[in-house]
């Protein structure tokens, strides 16, 4: 059991910058409708980033759960 | 379907889907922070769920890319590109959930012709009052539901004696919750995502809900009655989250019914309203000589 605490809390920090980042993709996503034109596609390759970002860090999360998973056995 | 529709249908998307990212991360991180305190016995099941609700982020977060890519590809942009080959400017406003005691928002696009033919047809009979009492008792179900999760979760031992059906129960009602979580948090996003968008649909999204909840409180009603065959703690507690839950579904039914019954006799005041206008105009035209009739 000793062994798994480091890496859960590992997971919540790791969760915890996904949910920022959903937080900020919501927050930009909102801002879309009254972007300007000119804007936009810099606004679009920030949002992708953001997935790119977000995919990154839910994979990192997974890899952590598998490996507490290994651990329980 | 006009360029600027489709594009203000998938900045929708992408915002339910971002709602659905961030309760998935909240309900990861609520699980996570129980590992601490859970027996070993339970340990794998959690862990088990907190890989599989990973699985489900990682394809909604591809799925908001694949939104990103329907954006680009409906504004003609390439990707990365700044070519734009659309001419429209999205002009207004709160595409967002607007916190309940602001007015309700206008969408309002300036593209020569409106998406909607009058600023009525686009503002739902809803109070801000009545969204938020909504979204409160959703937020509360969503708890919870949270709550039955963890809780089934802790009949999935292996302790339990399968032979008496009661693991194989505790497996359904764990999955039954999981699936239920999942449709409230799509419905959740979906009506507040409506209500913010302030769009007529609304009202139809509450009916579907309303059904919804009526089948859920069947489901509720055949896991409890099996549950009371047995008293263990794990199933106790299920039992009273059951009983919660039921009596919140209860409270939700009723507000959606009285939005849906005041959302009618509104639009019934109004079209009353509307044909008293028409008769009295009928009446000045008749009065007037020369007027056409």
């Amino acid at each position: 059991m000793n062994q798994i605490l480091p890496l859960v809390d590992d997971f919540l920090k790791t969760m915890q910058i996904v949910l920022e980042i959903a937080e900020e993709l919501r927050v930009e996503a909102q801002q879309l409708p009254s972007a300007e034109l000119d804007t936009l596609p810099r606004k679009i390759q920030q949002l992708d980033d953001l997935c790119t970002e977000g995919l990154k860090t839910y994979e990192k999360a997974q890899d952590i759960a598998e490996e507490m998973r290994d651990l329980v056995g | 379907m006009s360029n600027h529709k489709k594009l203000l249908e998938v900045i929708e998307g992408l915002l339910r889907q971002t709602l659905i990212l961030m309760d998935l991360a909240e309900s990861s991180l609520d699980l996570a922070q129980n590992l601490g305190s859970t027996g070993i016995g339970e340990l794998a099941g959690l862990i088990e769920q907190l890989i599989d609700d990973c699985d489900l982020g990682i394809a909604k977060l591809q799925d908001l890319s694949s939104l990103l890519d329907e954006t680009r590809e409906i504004l003609g942009l390439s990707s990365g590109s700044s070519t734009v080959a659309v001419p429209i400017t999205v002009r207004e406003r709160n595409f967002s959930i607007e916190p309940p005691n602001q007015p309700p928002p206008s969408l309002v696009v300036d593209t020569g012709s409106a998406i909607f033919s009058s600023h009525d047809t686009i503002i739902p009979d809803i109070t801000s009052e009545e969204t938020a009492a909504l979204e409160l008792e959703q937020k509360n179900i969503l708890g919870e539901l949270n709550g039955i999760r963890r809780s089934t979760n802790q009949l999935i031992r292996p302790d339990y004696d399968s032979g008496s059906g009661f693991s194989q129960l505790g497996k359904s009602a764990f999955l039954w919750s999981i699936k239920i979580i999942d449709a409230i948090t799509i419905l959740t996003a979906m009506s507040t995502g409506g209500l913010a968008k302030q769009v007529p649909q609304v009202v139809d999204s509450l009916r579907d809900i309303q059904s919804f909840l009526e089948v859920l409180e069947e489901s509720g009603s055949a896991v409890r009655g099996f549950s009371l065959t047995d008293a263990s703690p794990e199933k106790s507690t299920c039992v009273q989250k059951t009983n919660v839950l039921e009596e919140l579904f209860e409270k939700l039914n009723a507000q959606i019914g009285a939005v849906i019954e005041d959302d009618e006799k509104r639009k019934k005041k109004r079209r009353e309203e509307e044909l008293d206008k028409a008769e009295r105009e009928q009446a000045e035209r008749d009065r007037t000589p020369g007027a056409p009739s």
